[in-house]
């Protein structure tokens, strides 16, 4: 009985609908958690880099507080475009959201940049599976801190690594060539792409 | 029982270590090992899936049919290797960044379905689970031993705490995939010539 075919196809129907069933349980039973969690990392992101500075130890309401506080989003074109409003409810910058293929897979993220489109805020990347270690540290501070404050070239690229032969705004990541190129690649393109739709003014 | 454990302990720890005897592994030897955090998260996470999934293939070997068991047990695994990752989700949201895919590759270490194969298969569950357990911690010990070389030499820190500071040039090589070889070869040629000393 046991090594009949129809027992086993059985036995095997039965097993994987009680284990599936388990999971999707403890799959509904956390989902809100991990929704917040990523909702919350997002937002933080987002704060980071519009430069907008938490309190140390900011709770999960704090953040929620602070963000809706600070941050409007507006729909220009078919994008959503993040505001943050300053005095007298004049935009003191502009968030929009990139997103592009580096070495493993996608990365995306949010670049702040000032009203006149000329300088950036700051930079912050929501989604990366990059090697840890290397192309993963674009992720840390020191990586993402070279970005504040920045001028944009007005001709060629907005943004280029600084390299032996000439000066350039930011310094890439030794050892992870291709995930710097990448992120450097997917930001200048974003911009060019907010200079087109936005330009002008 | 007592003599059993001692043995399994034995045998998971040292004689029959997973990696540096069985060579099992070692994918996620080479690919955690650069950071000591994620070593330890990714030890601890192969240790618990090889347990519960050794455990309940034990618990069901007299239900499972023969020719279809391996199909089971990989369902088992996956199973517990996706409770892992909602767990890391939904309570330790930045070390399940940190890992970012490792973690679901966790079903593919060989250690858990050899530990199923050969001991949970024939064993009791109670003693299914130590087995499990104690392969897990044996996988852990080795591969945190290479994380502490590696995390030095290439970052100068131990758990991301600055130790050589900053007069060290950090080994760019250490950081990358290839120096685990290295380092692996290296750990089990020393305890490989230890062990046949012991065994003359």
């Amino acid at each position: 009985m046991r090594n009949s075919p129809m027992f086993n196809v059985l036995f095997m129907l039965v097993i994987t609908a009680v284990f599936t069933g388990i999971l999707s349980g403890i799959y509904e039973i956390t989902k809100p958690t991990i929704e917040l969690n990523e909702e919350l990392s997002v937002k933080k992101a987002h704060l980071y880099a519009f430069n907008i500075d938490l309190p140390e130890k900011a709770s999960a309401e704090d953040i929620e507080r602070i963000y809706d506080d600070k941050i409007d989003v507006e729909k220009i074109g078919d994008e959503d475009v993040y505001v943050a409003k300053g005095a007298g409810n004049q935009a003191d910058a502009y968030g929009f959201t990139f997103a592009g293929g580096a070495l493993w897979g996608e990365i995306e993220g949010i670049l702040v940049l000032t009203p006149d489109l000329k300088k950036v805020v700051g930079i912050d990347f929501t989604e990366q599976n990059e090697t840890p270690g290397l192309g993963g540290r674009i992720g840390e501070p020191e990586f993402k801190e070279q970005f504040r404050d920045v001028e944009l070239n007005s001709d060629g690229s907005p943004l280029i690594y600084s390299s032996s032969t000439r000066p350039g705004q930011v310094d890439a990541i030794t050892g992870a060539t291709l995930t710097s190129n990448s992120v450097l690649d997917i930001l200048n393109n974003k911009i060019e792409k907010i200079r087109i739709s936005l330009g002008g003014d | 029982m007592n003599s059993e454990i001692k043995a399994i302990t034995e045998k998971d720890l040292w004689t029959e270590n997973p990696v540096i005897r069985q060579i099992l592994g070692i994918c996620s030897a080479l690919a955690v090992t650069n950071l000591m955090s994620n070593t330890l998260i990714m030890g601890l996470g192969v240790t618990f899936t090889t347990a519960f999934s050794s455990m309940t293939v034990s618990a069901l070997r007299h239900v499972i049919p023969t020719r279809i068991r391996m199909m089971v047990q990989t369902l088992i695994i996956a199973s517990y290797v996706i409770i892992v990752d909602i767990v890391l989700k939904a309570y330790m949201p930045e070390v399940s960044a940190n890992l970012g895919p490792y973690v679901g590759l966790i079903i593919t270490n060989c250690i858990i379905m050899g530990r199923c194969e050969a001991y949970g298969q024939s064993n009791p569950p109670g003693l299914a689970f130590f087995d499990g357990l104690m392969s897990g911690l044996g996988y852990t010990m080795v591969l945190m031993f290479i994380s502490v070389i590696r995390e030095l030499m290439g970052f100068g820190t131990l758990f991301g705490i600055p130790i050589l500071g900053e007069w060290w040039t950090r080994w760019t090589i250490m950081v990358m995939p290839a120096s685990a070889f290295f380092v692996l070869a290296t750990i089990i040629w020393v305890v490989q010539a230890r062990q046949s000393k012991e065994s003359v």
